[in-house]
């Protein structure tokens, strides 16, 4: 009995076996990256539009769901390629995200990818083809295939500090018997179609969409997002939390390239400005300076900020007081309590500290004579 | 005959024209807390630090400008900042570096992005740029510059070094409380009689310039030999920009200079000559191939940069394992990161990459000469082997010495003590005041 069904888990494990098989045959091959809109239920793609690339005059494809969000762009890759005299068919389908980012490619069924010596493409061969696509700093844009043929070996003396084009050698650039179909995918995916479709995506952005591509687990998607922001007025709550999330983050470049993204209408909110000066207490030094910078840019100074400053003045450093105080003059803050603190760092013992105060106050031109007894009698000992 | 020979001793003056008494030197005595010697990558740095400590600063440069390799020498891509997705080095080597980039209008490199090539986290500078934003940082922080100038005499007296410094019709006595050496070759160092390394066999200088007139893509290389298709193609790296994308490549081209030395005028002036020579006849031979014949000297640094002189023997000599390891010492007071990065003969690189999340980091100690007194260094004649100063001398690291060097050195002045001296907690909580990047222990 047992004999029995051990026998048929058997056969029903093979039949299993094969059908999965089969359908593996039947799909088509497909490499795909991690999508700037991964498509949920909801995001189910059902809409196709078609536009003419202005410089290829290609047919472009975008993929939409029912709501208008773009997911994703492609176009189809036909025609043949040669290498030493002998040519074979491309018929391949690529993939970009919505930012312009390779997303992959397709095949379509029964098609498949082959070497100069009619080998088919090995797994680990579209693997590696895959990667080279996506790796956008490749430099196969920057010179012929007839010259990237000709360059020698890679050499070290190249590589001092900076080189670019000679960095890397070609063997590493391209799959090996592929050279031709690697060099026309890869200038295909990285050529100008890539700015085709990401403008295209910018023309069509709205609040939302910039969230949904802030939310990308993609960082080049987020940057490509923020450094974008213009093209929308004013900030939904949203957006507005995942631009300070990402400026609290400890990665450098994403905190930023975000406080890069906040323009002058977003700081006519006082509570943006508050919660910015909020994470300044708190953050690096290299982001505080670019957050004072970014409050120079704002309409006002909120007063919660003027107050909460105030305190910090006197545990500043010398550059950081700077900062602080040019923001002020660009305000023209000029409240008794905050000059009365500012008069009070003119006591300080290093110089480059007390000389900001006094630079502050004089351009204050205060009617005070406290004040204007305390920056005479600066003048006279310091200066 | 008063008038005949007045005549004749006295030239004749045109109108407006004044006789001017013989000029004699002028030699004065001042005094200072901090003397910086070289306003180079680190002793900019230093000197500003020193300033914005509060300590009234001497900074003498044998120039006319400040930034050193990173300007005067063409290297105006100084790296690296930031490692595997974090900043390492900030402070005001950052601060000058983001003033420049933003002035520029230019772009930063995407650090978010883990790079194929290190390099590409460098950050191309408008060095003219550079050289006007650290003077007047310098200026600001009360720092007192001597363009022209050079040390020749150096004595340690009754707690205070005497330094006699020569410039154009000048002659200058500072006596300071601490010296930080900066000129990259350790030269008041060993002036100073501190013990200072070289290898027998250093890596060539390189004079940087850049050649226009011909388009590299429609060259028929075929006619070119082989020995010069780099450099015609290096060169042409400016004319690939994209919108679309990160950019940090400035044109640089150069050519090697075996041997250059920087340390005294007349092995800087060899180094210019030979480097000078080498390149005209290197655009000789160019505008000779079929598509060159328009080809230009665009542009040329000012003189040849040097890599690689002299070190200190320091209180600690850093070595390969402990950059490549990411040692992170008790005493560290900058991080540093690069590969390994030897240029051998002019012939080939050794390269030697830091492996995932490992970044170095450089003990105070390694800024202190053995037996020193007030003394300190920054730059690439920090104490360690070959290998591990071919990384340790890349700018960023530089900046970050210099700032270190320099609250060391202000500290040690006010407590009249030597650097080596100063409570290390103190020396770190005064850096990161200033904005700077602490090592910490994992
Ligand atoms: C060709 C080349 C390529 C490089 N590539 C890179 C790169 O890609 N990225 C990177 O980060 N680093 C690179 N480096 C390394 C880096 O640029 C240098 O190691 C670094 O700038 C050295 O800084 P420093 O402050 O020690 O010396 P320097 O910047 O050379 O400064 C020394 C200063 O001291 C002055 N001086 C010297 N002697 C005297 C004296 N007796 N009296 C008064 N003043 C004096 C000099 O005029 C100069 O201004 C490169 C270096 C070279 C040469």
């Amino acid at each position: 009995m047992i004999k029995v069904r051990f026998f048929c888990v058997v056969i029903i494990g093979l039949i299993g076996l094969l059908l999965t098989s089969f359908l593996q045959e039947k799909q088509s091959i497909k490499y795909m990256q991690v999508a700037t809109i991964e498509s949920s239920a909801a995001d189910e793609p059902s809409i196709i539009v078609t536009f003419k690339d202005s410089v290829t005059n290609e047919t472009i494809f975008l993929c939409k769901t029912k709501d208008n969000i773009p997911l994703h762009y492609f176009k189809k890759v036909t025609g043949e390629v040669c290498d030493d005299e002998e040519c074979r068919l491309l018929n391949i389908v690529v993939y970009w995200n919505i930012t312009g980012r390779y997303l992959g490619f397709e095949l379509p069924k029964g098609e498949f990818l082959s070497k100069y010596d009619h080998d088919p493409f090995s797994e680990n061969e579209y693997q590696q083809l895959h990667k080279l696509l996506a790796d956008e700093s490749l430099p196969l844009d920057k010179v012929s295939f007839e010259k990237l043929l000709e360059q020698p070996n890679n050499k070290k003396e190249d590589i001092d500090a900076l080189s670019g084009a000679t960095s890397k050698n070609i063997a590493d650039m391209v799959v090996k018997g592929a050279a031709f179909t690697t060099y026309r995918l890869w200038n295909t995916v990285n050529g100008t179609t890539m700015d085709f479709v990401s403008e295209l995506t910018e023309k069509q952005l709205t609040q939302t969409l910039l969230n949904r591509i802030l939310q990308s687990q993609d960082i080049t998607d987020k940057l490509w997002a923020l450094h974008r922001m213009d093209a929308v007025i004013g900030l939904t709550p949203q957006l507005e939390a995942a631009l300070l999330e990402m400026i609290s983050s400890d990665d450098f470049y994403l905190s930023y390239s975000a406080i890069k993204a906040i323009n002058s209408i977003h700081l006519k909110s006082a509570e943006l400005q508050n919660r910015l000066f909020s994470i300044y207490q708190k953050t690096n030094h290299s982001i505080k300076t670019a957050l004072l910078k970014k409050l120079m840019e704002a309409p006002f100074l909120s007063s919660e900020i003027i107050q909460t400053s105030r305190d910090l003045l006197p545990q500043l450093n010398g550059q950081q007081l700077d900062d602080l105080l040019q923001l002020y003059t660009k305000h023209n803050i000029n409240d008794v309590e905050t000059y009365t603190v500012v008069a009070k760092i003119l006591e300080n013992e290093n110089k480059y500290i007390s000389k900001n105060a006094y630079a502050f106050l004089i351009g204050l031109q205060i009617n005070d004579d406290d004040i204007i007894e305390l920056l005479n009698a600066y003048k006279k000992e310091k200066l | 005959m008063g008038a005949v020979s007045l005549g004749m001793v006295t030239p004749s003056l045109a109108m407006g024209e004044e006789l001017v008494v013989p000029y004699k030197v002028k030699e004065e005595s001042i005094t200072t807390e901090i003397l910086v010697v070289g306003g180079g990558t680190a002793g900019t740095i230093a000197a500003i630090q020193a300033g914005r400590a509060g300590a009234e600063t001497i900074l003498i440069e044998s120039g006319s400008q400040l930034g050193g390799t990173t300007t005067t020498g063409g290297v105006a891509f100084p790296g690296i900042f930031h490692a595997w997705g974090k900043q390492i080095i900030g402070g005001i080597g950052w601060e000058l570096v983001m003033d420049c980039v933003e002035l520029n209008g230019d772009k930063l490199p995407n650090f978010s992005r883990i790079p194929d090539s290190h390099w590409k986290h460098q950050i191309t500078l408008n060095a003219p740029l550079y050289t006007l934003l650290a003077e007047e940082k310098c200026l600001e922080a009360g720092v007192d510059i001597r363009y022209y100038e050079s040390p020749t005499l150096i004595e340690f007296k009754k707690g205070k070094w005497m330094v006699e410094s020569v410039g154009k019709g000048t002659k200058t006595t500072i006596a300071c409380n601490q010296i930080i050496d900066c000129t990259g070759n350790a030269l008041i160092a060993s002036m100073a009689g501190y013990d200072v390394l070289r290898e027998e066999d250093t890596q060539p200088g390189s004079l940087v310039f850049r050649l226009g007139g011909y388009d590299y893509n429609i060259l028929d290389l075929t006619k070119v030999p082989k020995e010069y298709h780099n450099v015609l193609r290096q060169n042409m790296l400016e004319n690939s920009k994209r919108a679309s994308r990160e950019h940090t490549y400035v044109p640089y081209s150069y050519v090697y200079v075996p041997g250059a030395d920087s340390t005294t005028s007349a092995t800087h002036t060899t180094a210019n000559n030979e480097g000078r020579n080498t390149l005209l006849n290197l655009v000789r031979t160019l505008k000779t191939f079929p598509g060159c014949e328009n080809l230009k000297l665009v542009d040329l640094k000012t003189e040849t940069a040097v890599r690689e002189t002299y070190r200190i023997d320091g209180l600690y000599k850093m070595n390969k394992d402990d950059y490549t390891s990411g040692k992170v010492f008790d005493d560290a007071i900058s991080h540093s990161f690069y590969p390994i990065d030897l240029h051998r003969e002019g012939k080939s690189i050794y390269q030697e990459f830091l492996k995932p999340d490992v970044v170095a980091s450089i003990p105070l100690r390694s800024l202190i000469p053995k037996r020193s007194q007030n003394f300190l260094v920054a730059g690439r004649c920090v104490s360690s082997d070959r290998l591990a100063n071919s990384a340790l001398r890349v700018q960023a690291s530089c900046m970050g010495m210099g700032q270190a060097a320099a609250v060391a050195a202000v500290l040690a002045s006010k407590q009249g003590i030597s650097p080596a001296e100063v409570d290390i907690n103190e020396v770190k909580d005064l850096l990161k005041k200033h904005g700077a990047i602490v090592p910490t222990q994992a």
